[in-house]
């Protein structure tokens, strides 16, 4: 090989990857500040917020909370217990068995004394068919209903929701999730506030429910997870919805709506023809055709997030699990990021061709990738003995530093504005997760991805993987 | 250069660990000096606000004291921000003359200039905090101060601004609609409606005189207080916004003219439909369907047959069968019945549905009177009828498309007016209570309170399943004013059957005489109530009041498949004996049939214990129950010692 041009080379790459981390920096930074201002707008405008005005309303608008259930038998009514007992005055539940293998739907049945109401014949394009709809006899379970259909997966079971629910809103969450009593008067108030544009979705924070204790379906004690994989989750889910989706929200381009925790206006999302069955990242997939389509419409509109702790989940604490999780996720993001590629750099889409989809393409796809080959590169470059010992442990730990500062930015935030974990011994083991993350748990989830885009890549078939939980009700 | 990065993002690292620590802890020590100061202040106000002129001389004296402890207090801003909280607080949970003397105690203290201040801020939340304190305190005056924000471009001050000036005096939202030139969103509306009704005896304006604002959201807002407040006298103006350009005015205007029956505005209605996009058709014809006439008909068929949009098309059909029900039936897809082989069939189908009585239907076509071509409708496959009596099948051929399912089940409310739905006339499977629940939940709120107003307006003839609708909507109807109409229909059906019992005994039966179990008021109610909660509820007021009315229902229930029920009717059955018994004590026995049941009585296990109440009234009388097993059952002590025999149970009264 030519050495001039080798070195030409070096110096092109060196150049490129300088350019990529600057940007990244530059990047984060602006992230932070918009942010801060995001919350800090929030904190002052919700002290002003009276949302037990809502709670009696006779002008309430009507909401369906969808929860598409798969084998949740072990859960499923102290689940739906849960979800039955927020704060709304106009709110229906709509559980909707999706082929579940396992005694889901006949606990429910059992536990809500469900009859068969009617049968619905769905075109058939919306979802698979229905077996049955069942709502109890019993009036305090009158806002229950329980849909019964042939297994075709969450989105499709989220779609048959969508389409049977006559409700104007309609919030699509996972069933094992817990829901904060006034979830729903956040959720409507972020619908009903703006009067220029149409809030087409809102979206929240999803926090770490392991290891706190809960009891009948409500959250009685937040606590640090014993887990440490848990905890490392738990910093990175602080860092992206507080810093993260706070900036995004700030200037209006929030690009992803998380699956557990996501509610839409249900005119706009039947006219997408609601979730895709195709795609593993069907949650992200959704709001790029809901803004596409809006766009299109050429009607002001908006996404809305909302930073409250309302939903609160369970993390994957072995790393199998996590590794599927993530390998989707990332499997999701390609699909989506392709199937919308006309949208890159693409004017006509505004903030959304030219920034987000941009940051995600180089920043949440592209970059993972680049790690990768980097690591390669320099294990690669160690063996050949050309590695510029200096260049690397400079670039290295400026990084290093810099995703550190980064995380513990982040759990400032929490602190000053939801300041969920008391205990100053939990601030200390969160700063322990930042130190060590970077060599621990980023490399878990830098090898996930590129494992979901060779997957992708490849054409290998791969779906949801095996989802194990322990149950929220017996996380304590 | 990089390591100098390097350690400047170190450095800063380790400041935001610091401050991460310091943030933490100094929350929680302002938390902690915040909640002492409201202790320590809390007892204070209270003497403050309940302090008498009245009171002991000791008392005075600390009250003078307190005064001068809390004027030290004012000096310092953190201490009269506490107060100001405390005081904002405390007039959520207070009324009447307490609450007027905390306004009063808010003044004196001069609190209302820390507010008034706040109003000069360039914060904006400083502002909207002065205007919330200020409008909360009642401050005399601060009204005309804080109007100058009511079109301020920061949304949170506009929005205090505006509940304050609404609150303040009933005039307040005519000055508010009147110059306001702002949006406001369905949020703020809501937050303003709560606070006109909070307002003590509020007269509200007439609120058309809004509808010509050129601010659109005045305009609408506007429309929602004439719907909120029932003032039907603005016909001609919302007929005249049907007109407006902007289209959610005009699906505002319809949805009123839908809510308050204007049916004079369906001629103009038609005349601005060909003009309208497709949210404000289907508004159109929401408002044909609640309020049309046969008149309207060929106005209908012209837009089935020539609208492109389907949504569109298939809402004006199910307008035409709402107006003229069951005119436009499925016709494509289905079994051809002049095909059927005859000789396979035992009877011919005429003969059947002779035979069968099946209710006179319209033709299944669509009215011929303007050459208005058949519509195809899609059907579900016709496979799964053919085994079954064609008559029949082709009644329950079910629509696949879920638009003609709804609109289906609103032809079945729309016959479902009194007098129409009875269960004779129709097929049990087509008509049943669930199907008519579901119709109910996809009918618009002016198609509600028609069929209200029908049920209403024959409360004595309403079916079984007229009478199940309605219970069903007063349970469930979210609209609160439909949901008491519907308990009224239902409370007043009792009434009249009640008075009819009184007068006329008997007379729904033709002179046969009720079954014994439904002689009792509970048969009724436990039949009617929905759930085991509220039957377990019945079943303890059977217990507490009922007599021997409800002992044979009760036995009844004595197999009920729930063992909770069973053991509730047990004790019912228990106590009302019980019950029957001291009454029969208290009054002695006059009958031979009065005698027979107190016989009977005597025949209650024996480990059945009476009742404390029945033993206090033995006491009082002076009676001495009939074996000292009884006795040994309420009273730990040797009654036969206590106690003269004078009474024994078998023997009768003998004191």
């Amino acid at each position: 090989m030519d050495s001039s041009f080798f070195d030409i080379g070096i110096k092109y790459m060196n150049i490129v990857f300088t350019m990529f981390t600057a940007v990244l920096i530059l990047m984060f930074v602006l992230m932070g500040y918009f942010s801060s201002r995001n919350a800090i707008h929030y904190k002052n405008k919700n002290s002003f917020v009276d949302l037990s005005k809502l709670m009696a309303s006779p002008l309430a608008p009507s909401i369906t909370i969808i929860a598409p259930a798969y084998n949740e038998g072990v859960n499923i009514v102290e689940n739906v217990r849960s979800l039955l007992s927020l704060k709304y005055v106009n709110y229906e539940v709509m559980v909707v068995n999706d082929g579940s293998s396992d005694d889901t739907l006949e606990k429910l049945i059992e536990a809500y004394r469900l009859k068969p109401v009617t049968t619905i014949a769905l075109p058939k394009s919306n979802s698979k068919t229905i077996r049955g709809i069942y709502k109890s006899d019993q009036k305090s379970f009158s806002k229950l209903t329980v849909v019964d259909k042939v297994n075709g997966g969450k989105s499709d079971a989220l779609n048959a929701g969508i389409f049977l629910s006559e409700s104007r809103y309609v919030g699509c969450i996972d069933v094992d999730c817990l829901l904060h009593p006034d979830a729903l008067l956040h959720v409507v108030k972020s619908f009903a506030q703006r009067s220029r544009k149409k809030v087409i979705a809102v979206g929240g924070v999803i926090r770490v429910a392991n290891s706190c204790k809960i009891s009948g379906g409500m959250l009685e004690e937040i606590q640090l997870p014993k887990s440490w994989l848990a905890r490392f989750q738990l910093l990175e889910y602080t860092r992206s919805f507080l810093l993260g989706r706070m900036a995004w929200g700030r200037i209006d381009s929030l690009l992803i709506i998380s699956g557990a925790f996501g509610f839409f206006d249900r005119e706009t999302v039947v006219a997408v023809g609601g979730y895709s069955t195709d795609t593993v990242g069907e949650d992200m997939e959704i709001i790029f055709r809901m803004r596409r389509y809006m766009h299109e419409l050429r009607e002001p509109y908006t996404i809305e997030y909302l930073p409250d702790p309302l939903c609160w989940t369970e993390v994957p604490e072995d790393i199998t699990t996590f590794l599927n999780q993530r390998d989707r996720w990332a499997r999701g993001n390609l699909e989506t990021l392709f199937r919308h590629k006309d949208m890159f750099f693409n004017s006509k889409f505004g903030r959304l061709g030219l920034i987000s989809y941009p940051y995600w393409f180089f920043y949440e796809w592209l970059s993972p990738l680049l790690e990768f080959f980097g690591f390669i590169t320099v294990v690669l470059f160690w063996y050949l003995g050309i590695l510029n010992w200096n260049f690397f442990l400079a670039l290295t730990a400026m990084i290093y530093t810099f995703s550190v500062m980064f995380s513990f930015y982040a759990v400032i935030w929490e602190v000053l504005t939801y300041n969920q974990y008391r205990k100053s011994s939990d601030m200390l083991k969160l700063g322990l997760c930042a130190v060590i993350e970077p060599f621990v748990f980023h490399p878990v989830v830098t090898w996930a991805s590129v494992r979901g885009n060779y997957k992708k890549l490849m054409g290998r078939k791969a779906g949801w993987g095996q989802q194990v939980r322990k149950g929220l009700s017996r996380a304590a | 250069m990089l390591w100098d990065l390097a350690l400047l993002f170190g450095l800063l690292s380790g400041f935001c660990f610091l401050f991460v620590l310091y943030s933490k802890n100094s929350r929680t020590k302002v938390g902690r000096n915040i909640a002492r100061k409201r202790s320590e202040l809390a007892p204070v106000i209270s003497n403050f606000l309940f302090h008498s002129p009245e009171d002991p001389k000791t008392e005075q004296q600390e009250y003078v004291i307190l005064k001068i402890n809390i004027r030290e207090y004012l000096y310092k801003r953190k201490y009269r921000r506490v107060l100001s909280q405390i005081l904002l607080d405390l007039q959520k949970d207070v009324a009447g003359v307490t609450r007027e003397r905390l306004y009063k105690l808010y003044l004196e203290l001069g609190l209302h200039h820390d507010a008034l201040a706040k109003l000069k801020s360039w914060r904006w939340y400083v502002i909207s905090q002065g205007i919330q304190e200020l409008s909360q305190m009642k401050v005399p005056n601060a009204e005309m101060l804080i109007r100058k924000f009511i079109n301020d471009k920061r949304g949170v001050v506009r929005k205090q601004a505006e509940l304050s000036v609404v609150g303040s005096k009933p005039e307040g939202i005519d000055y508010f609609l009147d110059t306001t030139t702002c949006s406001i969103s369905e949020w703020q509306q809501l937050k303003l409606i709560e606070t006109l009704g909070n307002i003590p005896n509020y007269c509200p304006p007439r609120f058309c005189n809004w509808l010509l604002s050129n601010n659109k959201d005045v305009v609408l807002f506007a429309l929602r207080l004439i719907k909120h407040y029932n003032q039907k006298g603005a016909e001609a103006a919302i007929t005249e916004l049907v007109k407006h350009k902007n289209d959610q005015i005009k699906v505002a205007a319809i949805q009123c003219i839908i809510d308050f029956n204007f049916e004079a505005a369906l001629d103009l209605l038609s005349k601005i439909y060909p003009i309208s996009k497709e949210s404000v058709k289907i508004a159109v014809l929401n408002a044909f369907m609640a309020l049309g006439n046969e008149k309207n008909i060929s106005f209908l068929q012209n837009i089935a047959t020539t609208e492109s949009n389907f949504l569109v098309r298939t809402k004006a059909l199910a307008t035409i069968n709402a107006i003229r029900p069951e005119s436009v039936l499925p016709s494509s897809g289905l079994i051809e019945i002049a095909n059927v082989d005859q000789h396979n069939t035992e009877v011919p189908v005429a003969e059947i549905q002779e035979e069968d009585e099946v209710p006179q239907r319209e033709p299944v076509e669509i009215s011929t009177e303007n050459d208005v071509p058949l519509i195809a409708l899609d059907v579900v496959d016709a496979e799964e009828v053919q085994g079954e009596d064609p008559a029949v099948a082709i009644e329950q051929v079910p629509a696949v498309l879920p638009e003609f399912a709804i609109d289906l089940s609103k032809n079945i409310v729309e016959l479902s007016l009194p007098g129409q739905l009875d269960e004779d006339e129709s097929p049990p499977d087509l008509i049943s209570k669930p199907d008519l629940e579901v119709a109910y939940n996809t009918m618009s709120e002016g198609e509600k309170q028609q069929l209200i107003e029908a049920f209403e307006d024959n409360t004595d003839d309403l079916s079984s399943k007229e009478h199940a609708l309605v219970a069903f909507v007063a349970q469930e109807e979210t609209n609160s004013e439909l949901g008491y109409r519907a308990f009224s229909i239902l409370r007043t059906q009792i009434q009249q059957e009640a008075t009819a019992e009184e007068t006329v005994p008997m007379d729904t039966t033709n002179g046969e005489e009720l079954p014994l179990a439904q002689h009792t008021i509970f048969y009724e109610l436990y039949h009617h109530a929905s759930d085991l909660d509220s039957r377990l509820i019945l079943l303890k007021e059977m217990a507490a009041i009922g007599d021997n009315k409800e002992l044979p229902f009760l036995y009844e229930l004595t197999n009920d498949p729930h063992a909770g029920i069973r053991d509730a009717v047990d004790a019912a059955i228990t106590a009302i004996k019980n019950n029957v018994a001291a009454t029969l004590i208290s009054n002695p026995v006059s009958t031979a049939d009065e005698h027979e049941e107190l016989l009977e009585l005597q025949e209650l296990p024996e480990d059945h214990r009476l009742p404390l109440e029945l033993a206090f009234l033995y006491e009082e009388v002076g009676i001495l129950p009939a074996s000292e097993k009884q006795a040994a059952a309420i009273f730990d002590f040797d009654l036969s010692e206590a106690f003269e025999p004078r009474f024994d149970i078998e023997k009768g009264y003998h004191g």
